[in-house]
């Protein structure tokens, strides 16, 4: 096992990679009660075009299998509910799918090694059966339906399909009412079969549990299981410029007020993820600088009525796409998208105070620091960077040699083509 | 959890090791007035955004994020006819941070200063006038909320519970800087407390508390007038339906219950255990039978009100299933009143109970929820005595408490789409 110790903030983790190819990440908290472990399989909404075992031949699936696989995945044989089993030993289960991957979690302070086996084994346990995968089809429905009827999430999905043109992450990572109808058990079974393999996935525990004796449990419990050969899928994925798709589009709902979401596409897939990481906090210093509600422009754009209480902004780095919006709710979407359009062109030209940025770099160091206070953040920042490619305490080592004069290197991604925005208007009486 | 008497107020000190901040709290209970109801949601916004020592909101926040992102915030929550709020400052442990910047003090100081001199210009007032407005003009556009509003008004039409903590659009409309005034010496002269938790002394907190005159603050007695039971018994003779109607693709069904179960009577455990075992699961009975068995829904789920004996029953389903998925719900109620519980989900009821009470051990605020069950007058409690009682409730103390249950309102929210 590879310890990564922080001798700065006291912490440490352990890493191993078994025989079967499973990354194992642990972090012990000795004086926490509750352990918290999380699955991740390294496949999500976007990998929906892909080639298997070096052949030529691009297999597509329909939008929403990923997703459509998380809610399956519970189902084991017999008719056997694998939250209920969660349930027997006192633990709490459940699972999320996102663009990259799809995650199964637990967090119990009882039987956590019975707990552990069981994540491993349902959700390595493939079962799906067309009767019940119909079913699933009329939960799954309704639960896309009730994001239509959100116009936040109308407003996200309308920004994404105006920056990117095929990159998948335009579609719902549930899928559409059309495209979950298109699914069906064999292919769930050949998604499975492609990308639920140990040599695809990673488990972080963080907690209270002993560490031998769970590496030896995980390690005991993959032994036991033979595992297809890993097919090795290479997913196409669609890598597109900084240029956006549509400059503009809307859609009419029934809500009294707009709202707006204004996107700037980034281009970021040549940088490694060190470099991205660097890349992010400077993002995150100009846009709390220019757009955060301590800011001297939210301050006034609030009180001429350019914006209300719900603005906020939203920066999404993944390693096929990244960008950031600019949203809220606004009386005339027009002077909003032409106030945040001007703001963000104007970014290059805006002298930054260096007393503010190390402000800036103190406070998101406190930040990092806060995050120990919780295993479900440890566990899920050791998530979110085994997907990144990236180690948990890089972030906290980019904060502390970052220079000030670094933030000029991002200016090149303000660029006016980089630029779209969607509005939800209200609909006429 | 240690109890220090400073400066005639209550400090109640939890050390715990596990964290890498320290959170100074000061809570203040009073009876929920209408009076106030617009001023104190307005007041308590002011509050966390300016002061008098900074004046704007990008100064407060400045000078926050300079002494390492102590965040600085004030809660509100109600407890039956009782409103708590929680000023608090929760600022990184001097021993992880390089510099010497004194952060004990300086996060103590700026508690104070935020409680006793506060800045109530004009332009804030107006500006939170607008922004609580806007707050109330956009529950229409999210669902949910204004299912629950509308609910919420019909099941507890003139009730304390029907009071919207954040008033009305006419209300706020009516706030002045002299009703803001009034409305800060009700809350600084409500009883209060003090509470410190983290991995620290408390006699270095105590000291840079000691520097400020507490005196101002009132004491919170034990054998305080505050009410947080809501006893208010309804005379229900029929069930009201309401159906209203709006362009959106799905409906959101809200069914209101009530008893009179309160938290200081002996049934609250079996009814609370009531609530999680139809619907706060992945196994819970509604969960199972209207999602899982006839595919219904996505959402459907139950909770509890325990001050008030309420549950309520909420489901997002498709406009041609209202009726059907009704008379499950129903069915699924009157399986409990009639004794036929499932073995198996009463067990594992219990063992999912039993570990999220476990779970909340991690909180270092867990020793507080103790103390204010005390301080409620309910007794002393500990997650060990809850434990108890959720390991020795019989299937018979369920069906006890689901013959309780009175169906009071009905609400749906009705896609024409």
């Amino acid at each position: 096992m590879e310890k990564i110790t922080n001798e700065f903030l006291q912490e440490s983790y352990y890493k191993s990679t078994l025989p079967n190819g499973l990354t194992v990440i642990l972090f012990p908290k000795p004086l926490i009660k509750r352990s918290y472990a999380m699955l991740t399989v390294k496949y999500g909404s976007i990998h929906q075009e892909f080639k298997i075992n070096g052949s030529d031949e691009i297999i597509s699936t329909p939008a929403g299998v990923a997703h459509f696989l998380e809610h399956k995945m519970f189902e084991m044989p017999n008719k056997v509910d694998a939250s209920n089993l969660f349930a027997e030993l006192g633990a709490d289960v459940n699972a999320y799918t996102s663009h990259e991957n799809t995650s199964y979690y637990f967090s119990t302070v009882m039987n956590f090694e019975k707990s552990l086996e069981l994540l491993l084994d349902f959700v390595q346990t493939p079962y799906f059966i067309e009767e019940s995968v119909e079913g699933e089809k009329k939960i799954i429905e309704q639960e896309i339906m009730s994001s239509l009827d959100k116009p936040s999430s109308v407003c996200y999905h309308g920004i994404l399909r105006n920056l990117f043109e095929k990159n998948k992450v335009i579609d719902d990572i549930g899928g559409t009412k059309e495209s979950i109808n298109l699914i069906n058990k064999d292919i769930l079974q050949m998604c499975y079969n492609t990308f639920y393999h140990p040599s695809n996935m990673f488990l972080v525990i963080a907690g209270n549990f002993d560490l031998e004796k769970t590496l030896d449990l995980v390690k005991t419990n993959q032994e036991n299981k033979d595992f297809n050969p890993y097919l090795n899928p290479v997913v196409i994925n669609y890598f597109e410029n900084n240029k956006v798709n549509k400059e503009y589009d809307s859609f009419m709902m029934d809500v009294n007020i707009s709202s707006v979401s204004v996107g700037l596409k980034l281009d970021l897939y040549e940088s490694t993820p060190q470099e991205i990481l660097k890349i992010a906090v400077l993002f995150d210093f100009i846009l709390e600088e220019r757009f955060d509600y301590s800011s001297e422009n939210y301050q006034k754009w609030l009180r001429e009525q350019i914006i209300d209480y719900t603005f906020t902004f939203n920066f999404s780095l993944c390693k096929t796409h990244a960008y950031i919006t600019i949203d809220g709710q606004a009386p005339d979407p027009n002077i909003f998208i032409d106030v945040i359009r001007k703001e963000l062109l104007n970014i290059p030209n805006i002298k930054f105070n260096e007393e503010r940025f190390t402000n800036f770099i103190r406070s998101h160091i406190a930040y990092q620091i806060r995050k120990f206070n919780s295993v479900e953040a440890i566990a899920n920042a050791l998530n979110d960077e085994a997907i990144d490619g990236t180690e948990l305490f890089d972030k906290l080592l980019a904060l502390q040699t970052l220079k000030f004069e670094d933030i000029k290197s991002v200016y090149k991604y303000f660029d006016k083509d980089s630029i779209s925005s969607f509005v939800v208007l209200p609909k006429e009486n | 959890m240690d109890i220090i008497n400073l400066q005639n107020l209550n400090l109640y000190y939890n050390y715990d090791s596990r964290f890498k901040t320290i959170c100074v709290c000061l809570y203040f209970s009073f009876p929920i007035n209408e009076k106030y109801i617009p001023e104190l949601s307005i007041l308590t916004q002011m509050m966390q955004k300016t002061s008098a020592s900074y004046p704007t909101e990008e100064e407060f926040a400045y000078y926050l994020k300079s002494i390492y992102d102590t965040s600085f915030s004030i809660t509100s929550s109600r407890i039956g006819k009782v409103q708590c709020l929680r000023v608090s400052v929760s600022f990184i442990n001097p021993k992880y941070i390089k510099e010497d910047i004194n952060i004990v003090e300086k996060a103590i100081n700026f508690l104070y200063e935020s409680l006793l001199y506060p800045n109530f210009s004009i332009d804030n007032l107006e500006l939170e006038k607008n922004i609580l407005t806007q707050f109330h003009n956009n529950t229409y556009n999210n669902k949910t909320k204004y299912a629950s509003v509308r609910f919420t008004e019909e099941m507890y039409k003139n009730e304390v519970q029907s009071i919207n903590a954040n008033g009305t659009v006419e209300s706020v409309k009516n706030v002045t800087i002299e009703s803001i005034k009034e409305a800060y010496t009700y809350l600084i002269n409500s009883p209060c407390y003090i509470f410190v938790t983290g991995d620290t002394p408390i006699k270095p907190i105590c000291d840079e508390l000691n520097k400020y005159d507490l005196s101002v603050f009132r004491k919170y007695e034990l054998t305080s007038e505050l009410e947080f039971i809501d006893n208010y018994k309804k005379d229900i003779n029929q069930v009201v339906e309401i159906v209203e109607e709006q362009d959106i693709n799905q409906t959101i069904m809200f069914i209101g219950y009530r008893s009179d179960i309160r938290r200081n009577t002996k049934y609250r455990f079996a009814y609370s255990f009531l609530s999680a075992m139809l619907g706060e699961y992945f196994h819970s009975t509604l969960f199972q039978v209207v999602r899982e068995k006839y595919n219904l829904a996505y959402s459907i789920g139950s909770s509890t009100l325990i001050n008030k004996g309420a549950i309520h029953v909420f489901a997002r389903i498709s406009k041609d299933n209202i009726e059907f998925a009704k008379k499950l719900i129903f069915e699924e109620i009157e399986k409990y009143q009639d004794g036929d519980i499932d073995d198996k989900t009463f067990e594992l009821t219990k063992s999912s109970r039993i570990n999220d009470i476990l779970k909340n051990g991690d909180s270092p605020f867990n020793p507080l929820y103790d103390l204010q069950e005390e301080l409620m007058g309910c007794g002393k409690i500990s997650d060990e005595i809850i434990i108890n009682n959720i390991t020795n409730l019989t299937k018979e103390d369920i069906v006890e408490v689901a013959n309780m249950l009175v169906l009071d309102t009905i609400y749906i929210l009705k896609g024409r789409a």
